[in-house]
């Protein structure tokens, strides 16, 4: 099979081992370096490769040979779906009825002759009669560290949900609501973090380019870059706006983003802010991105084509095709940005996240970023990938010049975390959630609800389809013992509610247990058990 | 009275899983009164178009030969 890597005029037999004795182009090497795989091609009509609708002469992907699972997506039927549309005509119907007898005093905008309404209608009529209605299930306080178990801080309201007061009670609960995948919030780590807390105070009232560079940031960049196995490394405060304030300094108005329709908020702000286009391709779909990408190529005016995924979608609990989105960006000279929020330290046999799942060597991923918000209990988030990115980041992304510094007690407890992932501890701990995340995930299969993912993911969400039965869940969890989180729109479509379930390693077996003879009782109660799989 | 208590845990389960299957669970109790009468006249508007229209229709169906099926075809 002889083949022209796109653009790079050098012809060779994918079959036959290339000069550097690598087969399949698995690292790419130039003068002895490891580069990250992408090659800068000056133009991309480069005379002996025509490129018409199908990218030019290099030959489609053939999918077979790569694992594409996009997660487990089981359909409703269609009673399921009816009910689920019907019952929120029936909650719109009542939110007009509503509207129109008893206008709530926020609903009235006074003095505002000739100016545009302040607020969207459709939302605002939304967070009245829909949201409000459930909202003793959002935003609920806690009063202690969110570990294996947290102290709930119980409310009550006396005027259907639009205020809240609290009842004086608390109420222990086993959580399995917080990103706290290896356990590490409220970890022993403290004495290294008091100490850091001590030596440099809690903030550095300064940029990071000015004066609010620490040895401890230095040390923490090296290591993370030496935990990920890249070149080089950047952290900055806050995760949110690791994306944010990353992409604009990658990307910019000549350049195409694909991005998954799942992307994190995060993304899409930053995407935004970067004035790039973005053309959106199917939630974890190969070929789909392989049509958009080749079409992109074909339109030859942009500068650079940059996929854009997350290693685990927080909403929808799958794992991104990673081995099969690197096999397309190298055949066809894409870039890839990967966002390893929910999955750096807690996937893959060493915790380095998906490319450690996947197989992946981390240097065919452009930009990996993650951040230290979840697996590592602290703050904050991390851009990593070869020197040159690194150094053009703390020139031209806004974090390291304009934003203050990393706290240095949070780094340290970076630190503190993951040192301890390489020691027994860590790799422990990464068993546990392993064998936690398999074990909750089998015996929900039993029960007969719709799981959504991957096997391996920590997040498990649960369909329930409706809000009611969504609040009703959260509700008889709550008596039980139980700490989950509810979601609904907006951040999933309208119809597709759901309970999302977060594994530690920090929950023991009998804790897990009594979580799920809870949820068992709720499923009975409810009827969520939509599923129609084999138990 | 096991028998009661059985029978009042059934309807009540039921009851608990129709509020969730119309999302009526989470609305107040004057909404929740509306949308049951207009379920109620929804259903007694259906059961009198059924036992008036489609019931007769198909009785008169029944009552004629071929030959009158025919024509009223």
């Amino acid at each position: 099979m002889a083949t022209t890597i796109a653009g790079s005029r050098n012809e060779r037999d994918l079959n036959k081992l290339d000069k550097h004795g690598f087969k399949d182009l698995k690292q790419n090497v130039h003068n002895g370096k490891t580069t990250n795989g992408y090659m800068k091609t000056n133009d991309l009509r480069n005379g002996d490769t025509k490129f018409g609708l199908s990218g030019g002469g290099v030959p489609k992907m053939d999918w077979s040979k790569y694992d594409t699972f996009p997660g487990s997506f089981e359909k409703c039927t269609l009673l399921t779906a009816a009910l689920t549309h019907f019952g929120l005509y029936i909650l719109m119907f009542l939110g007009f009825v509503n509207q129109l007898l008893f206008t709530p005093k926020v609903a009235t905008e006074k003095n505002r002759e000739g100016y545009a309404p302040l607020y969207d209608p459709f939302e605002t009529f939304f967070s009245r009669y829909v949201y409000r209605r459930v909202q003793h299930c959002f935003n609920r306080p806690i009063t202690s560290a969110p570990g294996a178990e947290l102290t709930l801080k119980e409310r009550c309201t006396d005027d259907r949900n639009w205020t809240f007061r609290f009842t004086g009670t608390e109420r222990r609960c086993i959580n399995l609501g917080s990103y706290n995948y290896l356990g590490f919030a409220g970890h022993s780590t403290h004495a290294a973090v008091a100490a850091a807390a001590r030596q440099y105070g809690l903030a550095l009232c300064s940029p990071r380019a000015e004066l609010g560079t620490t040895p401890l940031h230095r040390d923490l960049e090296a290591t993370t870059a030496k935990f990920l196995g890249v070149e080089a490394a950047i952290v900055v405060g806050m995760g949110f706006g690791t994306n944010t304030l990353g992409l604009p300094g990658l990307l910019g108005p000549g350049s195409l983003a694909l991005s998954d329709e799942k992307n994190h908020a995060s993304l899409i702000m930053g995407l935004r802010l970067a004035r790039a286009t973005v053309r959106v391709f199917r939630h974890n779909d190969v070929r789909h991105l392989e049509q958009l990408a080749r079409a992109a190529i074909a339109e030859r005016k942009w500068t650079k084509i940059v996929i854009v995924v997350e290693g685990v979608y927080s909403m929808e609990g799958t794992i991104v095709p990673l081995a099969a989105m690197v096999a397309l960006k190298r055949r066809l000279g894409l870039q890839l940005y990967l966002d390893e929020a929910h999955s750096v330290g807690a996937l893959g046999p060493r915790g380095r996240g998906v490319c450690d799942h996947a197989g992946v060597a981390p240097a065919d991923v452009d930009v990996l970023m993650g951040t230290f918000t979840k697996s590592f209990g602290a703050a904050g988030g991390y851009i990593a990938g070869s020197a040159k990115l690194i150094n053009w980041l703390r020139q031209y992304g806004h974090a390291h010049t304009y934003a203050h510094a990393m706290s240095p007690p949070v780094a340290q407890q970076i630190l503190s975390a993951m040192r301890l992932l390489d020691e027994d501890e860590g790799r422990q701990r990464l068993r546990q959630l392993r064998d936690n995340t398999h074990y909750f995930r089998d015996q929900l299969r039993r029960m007969g609800v719709v799981t959504l993912g991957h096997p391996d993911s920590p997040v498990v969400p649960v369909l329930v389809y409706t809000f009611s039965k969504m609040a009703a869940t959260v509700e008889r969890l709550t008596e039980s013992n139980v700490a989950t989180v509810g979601v609904g729109f907006p951040a999933t479509p309208l119809n597709k509610a759901r309970i999302r379930f977060c594994l530690s390693a920090s929950h023991s077996r009998a804790q897990l247990e009594r979580c799920v003879e809870a949820v068992a009782r709720a499923v009975r109660e409810l009827g969520l058990d939509y599923s129609r799989q084999a138990r | 009275m096991e028998f009661v208590k059985k029978i009042q845990q059934f309807i009540s389960y039921w009851y608990v899983r129709y509020l969730l299957a119309t999302e009526l669970y989470m609305v107040d109790t004057w909404e929740k009164v509306v949308m049951h009468i207009v379920f109620g006249i929804m259903f007694t508007l259906f059961w009198y178009f059924n036992y008036s229209i489609i019931m007769s229709g198909i009785a008169q169906l029944r009552s004629s030969t071929a030959h009158d099926v025919e024509q009223i075809l």
